[in-house]
């Protein structure tokens, strides 16, 4: 399998929101993120503005992947690994309640706490113009193959 | 505000998550947790996930229950909800919204 940890999310198709990764450390992980074409988190804008809009707790997902994009990094995965899960969030506050679906946003984590299987993470997004648009705390559950 | 809403998971939100093991996503429940707010409270939309717990997963073909309940104090303003399958809670937290 690719050294790409992207390559190594489970997410496919529309389910996958990370489209490169631009930087990896033991600690951190920077990714860029878009909402795929045809995705069910899309609906249209309001007022018939043109467009489509995704709701910003989607923010929370980028942040996941992310996440898991930085534990393949780290593990020097040669192969996927089984899905980790998210099963906890914590103060992930949106500076608006939906996001440009067409739009491509930074995504920054950082591993904060480990107690395995549970990894707790950071995470901030950012639109293109760097303006934060969330931010907040969450956690998977991973299974690394031993 | 306490109501409940019930949903058929749109089989879109399976495709790619994941592959031989379809599972619904966290977000697709917090999806259906939005819907039922805008039935409920039209004019209020989720710009906070203050705490929230996945304790299960749903698959495909399973029906879901979303419960919202404002809060104490901070009356519309934080809003409870619970995902569930039947009588089980699969996911429960605690919303902002305005």
């Amino acid at each position: 399998m690719s050294s790409d940890p992207v390559a190594h999310l489970p997410h496919t198709g529309p389910a996958r929101f990370v489209t490169r990764a631009l930087e990896t450390s033991a600690e951190h992980a920077v990714v860029e993120v878009r909402v795929p074409a045809g995705s069910a988190y899309r609906s249209a804008r309001k007022g018939g503005a043109a467009g489509e809009r995704v709701p910003a707790f989607l923010c929370i997902e980028f942040g996941a992947q992310a996440a898991a994009v930085l534990v393949g990094a780290r593990a020097q995965l040669t192969e996927r690994p089984p899905p980790g899960m998210l099963v906890s969030v914590r103060d992930a506050e949106f500076a608006r309640a939906f996001l440009d679906a067409d739009a491509t946003y930074r995504v920054t984590v950082e591993a904060r706490q480990a107690a395995a299987p549970l990894l707790i993470f950071a995470f901030e997004v950012a639109d293109g113009a760097g303006n934060e648009v969330a931010r907040g705390e969450l956690t998977l559950h991973v299974e690394l193959p031993s | 505000m306490s109501t409940r809403h019930e949903f058929e998971p749109d089989a879109a939100f399976f495709e790619g998550h994941f592959e031989g093991r379809p599972i619904l996503p966290a977000m697709a429940q917090l999806e259906y947790v939005r819907r039922a707010l805008a039935e409920a409270a039209p004019d209020r939309a989720v710009v906070a996930v203050l705490a929230a717990r996945m304790r299960a997963p749903l698959l495909p073909g399973e029906r879901l229950t979303v419960s919202l309940g404002a809060l104490g104090e901070q009356g519309a303003a934080r809003v409870r909800f619970q995902v569930l399958r039947a009588d089980e809670v699969v996911t429960q937290g605690v919303l902002r919204v305005e």
